[in-house]
C-alpha cells in the first residue's frame, strides 16, 4: 500500500549567533545551515498492517508523516501510496488518508463537538446515509454521546483527542496517520485511544501508522515497529525480531532485609563473575547480566549459597530498553 | 460550493460568541462617529455652496463608516494566524479543498458576523440616539430611495467580497511572518485613507480624485455609501460593481498565486 523509495528531506536553518552586534549583522549577510531529517529513508506497508513508527525526537517521524500525507515535498526519492504521489494530486489523495496530529486539534475550539463534525462532513461531501453511518460507528466505540453538543473547550485532553480521533474518520480512510496520539493523556484515556486503534485495524481494516514516545502504545499495538535515528531506518520488524537482534541481557533482582546487608553483598559482588552492579537502593539490589555468558542457574546457585536475602526476580529488559540501545549503538547517540 | 458554505456558517457562529468586544468596539466608535460628525459638520459651517457631498450626505457617510467598519480589511484573521503560529494549519492541507478558499470562507464568515454585532445596534444608535440627544440634525438620513437602497446593498455585498479579498493577501502574508502585525501597520494606513473612513473621498482635493476613483479601496466604503445618499445615482451602480469586481478578480489571482508559493515555503514545524 505504501512504497518509501530513498526519500531525502533537508531544511534549511538560518543561522543565529549570540550578541546583539551578531543579530544586526545577520541583517546583511545570513549564514545558513541545512538538517538532514530524512536520509534516504525506505520502507514499505501492506493494506492491514498496524505500524509503529518510533524514534527519538527530532529523528524525522513527524517529517515522514507530512511526506506521506502530502504536505511536505521530499528533496529526492520517491513515495507511491495508493498509486498516488501524496504531494502531486493532493486533492484527490487527502480523500483516502486521516492524519491526527497529536497535541494539534481540528476541531473548532468555540464550536460544540457535532459542528466541526458536520463541517469535515460537507468539506469531504460525504454522503448523508453514510456520515450517519460512521458518526454512530465512532461515537459508540469511542462513547461521545455525551459531549457531542459540548464546545471543544470545555472537553478534557483525553475527551478531545477522542473526538479528533473520531474526526480523522468521519470519511472512512483507508490509511490512518496518527502522529503521537497518547502524548499527555492519562491512563484511561490512553488505554481508549489503544482500544480504538486496535478495533479500527482489525474490523474495519484501516491501515495504521502510529509515531509515538509511549512504548506501552507499542507493545500494546503495533505488530511491526520502524525505529527511526538521525534520519536513517534503523530497525525495521516486529518486538520479537527486536528482542534477539539486539544482545539480551537479563536483570537479577536481589531484596535483602536490610541496607547493611545489601551494602555487604555488593561488596563481594566481584565474586560473581559477569554480573554487573546495576543499582542499590535500600535492601535493594539490581544487577545486569548475559545469560550467554553466565546461565542464570550458575549466578542463583553461587548466590544462594553464600547469601540470605528474602526475595529474587529475573527480568528481561523493558521494550523502553532495547529501543534506548539500538538508538545508542546504531546511531552513536 | 457546500464546503464553502458550510466553512462561512461555522466561522460566522464561531465568530458571533464575541458579543462582548463587539459592544465595547460599538461604543468606541459611537464615539469616533460622533468627534468626526462634528468635525465635519464645523467644516460645513464656513461651506460656501460649492462642497463636493451635502452635508446630510456626508454626516450619512460618516454614520455607516462606523456601522461597517468590521468590513474594513485592515486587521487578519487572528483564527488562521493562530493556526499559522501552532501548526494547526497542517489539517488545512490535508483537505481535498482549495486551502485558499478554505481560509477565504473563514475570514468572510468572522467579517460578517463582526459587522452584524456591530451594525444593527450603531444604526439604531444613530437614528434614534441622535435623537433623543436632542441632534436630530446630526442623524443617519435614511436611504435616498429603494432603487438607490437596492443598489447600496448589492454594492455593500460586493465590497464585503473585496475586503474579504484583501484581508487574504494579509492572511497569506502571514505565512512568511506569522505575525501579521507589521503588514497590517503598513496595509491600514493606506486601506483607511483611501477608502474613505478618514474623510469622505468627495472631500479629497481635485487632482486625487482619478487616482482614487482607480484605486480599490473606494469599492470598500466610499462607492456603497454615496449610492446609499444618491450621492451617486443608481443608474451608475454598473461601473461601480465593475470596478469591485475587477479588483475582486485581481485580489482572488494574486492572492491564489501568493498562497500557493506560501504552501511551498511553508514547513510545519515540530510534532
Amino acid at each position: 500500500m505504501i512504497e518509501v523509495h530513498d526519500i531525502t528531506k533537508t531544511y534549511t536553518v538560518a543561522k543565529k549567533t549570540e550578541g546583539a552586534f551578531s543579530s544586526i549583522a545577520s541583517l546583511f549577510r545570513r549564514t545558513y545551515h541545512h538538517v538532514t531529517a530524512l536520509d534516504r529513508v525506505s520502507f514499505s506497508i501492506k493494506e492491514g498492517e498496524l505500524i509503529g513508527y518510533i524514534g527519538p525526537n527530532g529523528a524525522g517521524k513527524s517529517t515522514t508523516v507530512k511526506i506521506l500525507s502530502g504536505i511536505l515535498v521530499p528533496d529526492s526519492g520517491t513515495c507511491t501510496v495508493d498509486g498516488f504521489v501524496p504531494w502531486k494530486d493532493r486533492k484527490a489523495y487527502v480523500r483516502h488518508i486521516g492524519v491526527v496530529f497529536g497535541q494539534k486539534t481540528q476541531l473548532w475550539w468555540d464550536l460544540p463537538v457535532s459542528d466541526s463534525f458536520a463541517l469535515l462532513r460537507d468539506i469531504y461531501a460525504i454522503e448523508p446515509g453514510a456520515y450517519k453511518r460512521s458518526l454512530e460507528a465512532v461515537t459508540e466505540l469511542l462513547s461521545l454521546g455525551a459531549f457531542l453538543d459540548t464546545p471543544v473547550r470545555h472537553l478534557s485532553l483525553g475527551q478531545r483527542m477522542r473526538c479528533d480521533l473520531a474526526a480523522s474518520l468521519l470519511h472512512s480512510p483507508r490509511l490512518l496517520f496518527l502522529d503521537e496520539p497518547t502524548i499527555g493523556l492519562d491512563a484511561v484515556a490512553k488505554f481508549a485511544v489503544r482500544d480504538f486503534v486496535r478495533q479500527i485495524n482489525e474490523t474495519m481494516k484501516v491501515t495504521v501508522i502510529l509515531t509515538t514516545h509511549d512504548m506501552d502504545d507499542i507493545e500494546a499495538l503495533a505488530g511491526r515497529i520502524l525505529i527511526l535515528g538521525d534520519g536513517r531506518v534503523a530497525f525495521d520488524g516486529s518486538i520479537s525480531t527486536l528482542r534477539t537482534s539486539v544482545p539480551a541481557h537479563r536483570y537479577l533482582v536481589l531484596d535483602f532485609p536490610s541496607k547493611a546487608e545489601a551494602d555487604h553483598f555488593t561488596g563481594t559482588m566481584k565474586n560473581l563473575h559477569g554480573a554487573d552492579l546495576v543499582d542499590s537502593e535500600g535492601g535493594r539490589v539490581r544487577m545486569a547480566f548475559d545469560p550467554q555468558l553466565l546461565p542464570p542457574q550458575v549466578l542463583v546457585k553461587d548466590i544462594t549459597e553464600n547469601h540470605a536475602f528474602s526475595d529474587i526476580s529475573i527480568e528481561h529488559p523493558p521494550v523502553e530498553e532495547l529501543i534506548a540501545r539500538i538508538y545508542r549503538e546504531r546511531l552513536g547517540q | 460550493m457546500i464546503c464553502f458554505i458550510s466553512v462561512v456558517l461555522r466561522s460566522f457562529k464561531n465568530s458571533l460568541q464575541y458579543r462582548g468586544a463587539a459592544i465595547a468596539g460599538m461604543f468606541t466608535q459611537v464615539f469616533w462617529g460622533l468627534i468626526m460628525i462634528m468635525v465635519l459638520d464645523a467644516f460645513f459651517m464656513n461651506e460656501t455652496g460649492t462642497a463636493p457631498i451635502s452635508r446630510v450626505q456626508s454626516i450619512t457617510y460618516i454614520w455607516l463608516g462606523q456601522a461597517f467598519l468590521s468590513l474594513l480589511p485592515w486587521s487578519y484573521d487572528r483564527s488562521i494566524q493562530a493556526m499559522l503560529y501552532d501548526g494547526r494549519i497542517a489539517y488545512d492541507f490535508i483537505r481535498p479543498c482549495s486551502v485558499y478558499w478554505l481560509w477565504f470562507a473563514r475570514t468572510l464568515g468572522w467579517r460578517t458576523a463582526a459587522v452584524t454585532l456591530r451594525s444593527v445596534p450603531l444604526v439604531l444608535f444613530a437614528v434614534f440616539g441622535m435623537r433623543l440627544l436632542g441632534m436630530p440634525e446630526l442623524a443617519i438620513a435614511p436611504p435616498a430611495n429603494a432603487v438607490q437602497f437596492l443598489a447600496f446593498t448589492l454594492s455593500m455585498f460586493s465590497a464585503a467580497v473585496l475586503g474579504t479579498a484583501i484581508t487574504m493577501m494579509i492572511n497569506v502574508s502571514m505565512v512568511w511572518t506569522v505575525s501579521g502585525v507589521g503588514t497590517v501597520a503598513l496595509v491600514s494606513a493606506v486601506v483607511t485613507l483611501f477608502s474613505g473612513m478618514v474623510i469622505p473621498l468627495p472631500l479629497f482635493p481635485e487632482w486625487t480624485q482619478t487616482l482614487i476613483t482607480l484605486l480599490p479601496f473606494r469599492g470598500l466604503v466610499d462607492a456603497p455609501f454615496r449610492l446609499y445618499s444618491a450621492h451617486i445615482p443608481a443608474k451608475y451602480l454598473t461601473y461601480t460593481l465593475l470596478h469591485q469586481w475587477i479588483w475582486i478578480a485581481v485580489f482572488l489571482l494574486w492572492g491564489k498565486a501568493f498562497l500557493r508559493k506560501g504552501a511551498k515555503a511553508l514547513v510545519v514545524q515540530g510534532g
